[in-house]
């Protein structure tokens, strides 16, 4: 074959690959906005669900959510980050930083209804919390962990060798190189970390099922330990469980719309804060 | 002149790799010694030994003793900030913070604070402002970059270009006032001109430090050094004033290597 | 801050020992001649205290011009420079062994005795100076121009040593008293005709060294005539050593 029109062909299926993600993107934003603009308002943001859902609005199910996406940055992100340190800067090549990684790329693998159904195990029945936002929380923040971890690992072991080098010929400690240093450097990455898995961890319905959430609340959870509603399980039970589906397809796009507003937000902030610390650590 | 540096029977060892084999040298006081020899031949590891960053490599074991006036670093009593706040290293690579070129300098002093006696009592306190920008353009004033940066202290250390940001790095480690500096081949990366310019810094500093330079262009050990090493195969072949080395050498493998001719 | 500071300063000091060599050099030379022209004995220790010094400096210099090679690898001008050190250090070291050589025969000299009178030989050690002066000038001032010409000089030189060769030859032939004089004579006379030859060599290596290229070598050959007068002139142009000296 003629050498250009290979180069051509080549050039032309990887365009086409990369427009097939972004036709995505804009098809799922128009469908799902066409179909839930209608319904969407103030108060079906403001309001609580009323007659098993079909009216009303979904305040808990966006303010479970919310708090599940707190629960997570709070338990996932430290955690995450301190292990990835641990990892990159103390055990790089040991054979227990090799044990560790392995164990990390496994978690990432498995499917999130099992992590539900250790969310049952472990935070609902034997440590007590019921169904609740804790145990949902925690369950998430488990299983977004391997993604938070693989992430700020990248982030911190792309910080050049040569800046440590310098830090600690300085007379630096090795916790101070670390906190003065890598930490800041690493951050733009790590905050692509939080990014993935705040999403992820939004999104998700299996462990929520077995975990707390409930189908329709009249309140807002009163606190950590209270059954709570989630963006994506009421999707879910509006598209599957209503008694009318039709009737409802409305709320369920509305509803699609207001997850994936709260997701490109957290996203865009995330963005900005990424943006910021990468211009002042100008490499 | 007094030694500064002694090694004894120093030996490095990665995993199952002899890096180093029983380098015994002394270094002196106020001059510039260079460490010469082919790639791999453990210049690199000897001066890494001097200010412990060998300890940073998992697996690497330091036998021996490196004596800087007469104590010996790898001691347990021996606190490794301390060496390696008395033995300043610069760089192959160019590294400064990603930060403005004032914090790049003021980093280290900051790190360490003041330390005074008053009334008897050992404290330590941080530096004011004014010291603070004292030391920056002493540091800077002494690395010959104070001109070139003066009016841009705030501007990111990245901005400058190679030689100057190698020269910036030299004013980092002065900052906190070495006794020793080693340079680990400072000037690979740099161009002819800039080259220069550090050659020039080297054979200055050398008034108020003991420098030590491993490089691996023997014209420039030739140009600046007063002593130079030549390591070969993890060991010292053979050491002696830089004239001596490159006019008569003692040994038939400095000779091979100083006038191209090693396989 | 120039580059390279140390070379820079190792090359001035190469040039400070050059140029105290150089004038030591014709400083000898000047005196050897003043010996024999005014039968000054008090000279003698002077001139030996000259060698000694040139020989020290000829070890000096030889010495510093390897060290630079070695430990800067000159180039270009710099490679020429040193390459014109190297050679001119034995020539300027030749200028202290031939006046150690007059000082020497001078010493078998019955004092003050008849050579007064030689005035051809008077004149030979005029030329002479006048040549080793403008040698040493031209390497100094690095006056390729002045080099080039030196040559021709040293052809009058020559025809003066032959002609000084015949007057004594038939003073020697009349009188065989005087052949012991006479061949003390023809030596002072060779040897200066041999600083005349030296300090053509200087003015070739100061050429190569300004300009880069070969003094041509047919140079040598050309036989122009020279003015026995000349003299006067040589030694009217501005003794180049107070300039030297300021500098």
């Amino acid at each position: 074959m003629d050498r250009k029109l290979k180069e051509m062909l080549f050039f032309s299926a990887f365009r086409g690959c990369a427009l097939l993600v972004v036709l995505s993107l804009v098809v799922l934003m128009w469908y799902i906005a066409t179909g839930g603009l209608e319904r969407l308002s103030w108060d079906f943001l403001t309001e609580m669900p009323r007659r098993a859902n079909t009216e009303g609005g979904i305040l808990p199910a966006i303010v479970g959510t919310f708090y599940l996406m707190l629960i997570v940055l709070a338990v996932s992100v430290p955690i995450g980050v301190m292990s990835a340190i641990y990892l990159v800067e103390y055990e790089q090549s040991s054979w227990m930083g090799r044990v560790f990684k392995l164990a990390v790329y496994n978690l990432a693998g498995v499917p999130s209804i099992v992590y539900g159904l250790l969310g049952l195990g472990i935070f609902v029945a034997f440590l007590g919390f019921g169904f609740s936002l804790m145990s949902a929380g925690l369950t998430l923040s488990i299983m977004t962990l391997p993604l938070m971890i693989s992430a700020a690992r990248e982030a911190i072991a792309a910080v050049p060798q040569s800046v440590r080098e310098a830090s600690l010929a300085l007379g630096a400690t090795k916790w101070q190189t670390i906190w003065h240093h890598v930490l800041p450097y690493a951050l733009p990455g790590i905050f692509t970390g939080i990014i993935l898995s705040v999403s992820r961890a939004a999104g998700e319905t299996a462990p929520l099922m077995l975990t707390g959430v409930a189908m329709s609340l009249q309140r807002l959870p009163d606190g950590f330990f209270d059954s709570f509603m989630a963006l994506p399980y009421h999707i879910f039970y509006m598209a599957t469980q209503s008694s009318n589906l039709l009737a409802t397809r409305p709320i369920q796009y509305a509803t699609a719309l207001v997850l994936l507003l709260l997701v490109l937000g957290m996203n865009l902030v995330a963005i900005v804060m990424r943006k910021r610390y990468r211009d002042r650590y100008k490499w | 002149m007094t030694t500064t540096i002694h090694t004894e029977d120093l030996n490095v060892y990665f995993e199952r790799n002899h890096a180093l084999i029983d380098v015994t040298m002394d270094i002196q006081n106020n001059q510039v010694t260079a460490v010469i020899g082919p790639s791999g031949c453990g210049k690199s590891t000897f001066i890494r030994c001097i200010n412990r960053m060998n300890d940073l490599i998992p697996g690497c074991v330091v036998k021996g003793k490196v004596l800087v006036d007469g104590e010996d670093v790898n001691d347990d009593k021996v606190d490794v900030v301390d060496v390696r706040r008395r033995i300043g290293m610069v760089f192959q690579k160019p590294n400064p913070f990603p930060k403005s070129i004032y914090e790049n300098v003021a980093y280290a002093p900051r790190l360490h604070g003041v330390t005074e006696v008053v009334d008897g009592k050992v404290r330590r306190r941080k530096h004011t402002k004014k010291e603070l920008d004292e030391i920056v353009e002493r540091s800077l004033r002494r690395a010959a970059l104070w001109e070139e940066v003066k009016d841009r202290l705030d501007k990111s250390g990245m901005s400058l270009s190679g030689g100057q940001q190698q020269r910036l790095c030299i004013a980092r480690t002065l900052s906190i006032d070495p006794e020793i500096i080693l340079f680990d081949e400072p000037c690979s990366a740099l161009d002819p001109i800039a080259t220069s310019k550090i050659e020039d810094l080297l054979v200055d500093l050398k008034k108020d430090y003991t420098v030590i330079i491993v490089t691996h262009s023997m014209q420039q050990a030739a140009r600046i050094s007063d002593r130079t090493a030549f390591f070969y195969l993890g060991k010292m072949i053979e050491m002696g004033d830089t004239k001596q080395i490159f006019e008569r050498p003692q040994m038939e493998l400095t000779e091979q290597y100083i006038t191209g001719r090693m396989g | 801050m120039t580059p390279r500071t140390t070379f820079n300063h190792e090359l001035e000091e190469l040039n400070k020992e050059i140029t105290e060599m150089a004038n030591v050099a014709k400083t000898a030379i000047e005196r050897a001649v003043q010996m024999i022209a005014d039968m000054d004995l008090s000279l003698r220790e002077e001139v030996r205290e000259m060698d000694r010094r040139l020989y020290e400096l000829n070890e000096r210099i030889d010495k510093h011009c390897l060290d630079i090679i070695a430990l800067h690898s000159p180039v270009a001008g710099d490679l020429r420079l040193i390459s014109a050190c190297l050679k001119m250090v034995e020539d300027l070291n030749r200028f202290g062994r031939y006046a150690w050589d007059i000082a020497q025969i001078v010493d078998d000299f019955e004092e003050g005795k008849a050579f007064k009178k030689f005035e051809s030989l008077r004149t030979m050690a005029c030329l002479v100076v006048g040549l080793v002066d403008d040698a040493v000038y031209s390497f100094l001032q690095r006056d390729a121009e002045k080099a080039s010409h030196l040559h021709e000089r040293d052809d009058a030189v020559d025809a003066l040593y032959d002609s000084i060769f015949r007057e004594i030859l038939t003073y020697m032939m009349e009188d065989p008293h005087k052949i012991t004089m006479g061949i003390d004579l023809i030596l002072v006379a060779r040897y200066m005709e041999r600083v005349a030859d030296h300090a053509c060599n200087i003015g070739e290596y100061v050429y190569h060294m300004v300009t880069g290229e070969r003094l041509d070598p047919k140079a040598r050959v050309g036989n122009v005539p020279q003015n026995v007068e000349a003299c006067d002139r040589l030694f009217d142009h501005p003794c180049p050593r107070t300039e030297l000296d300021e500098k």
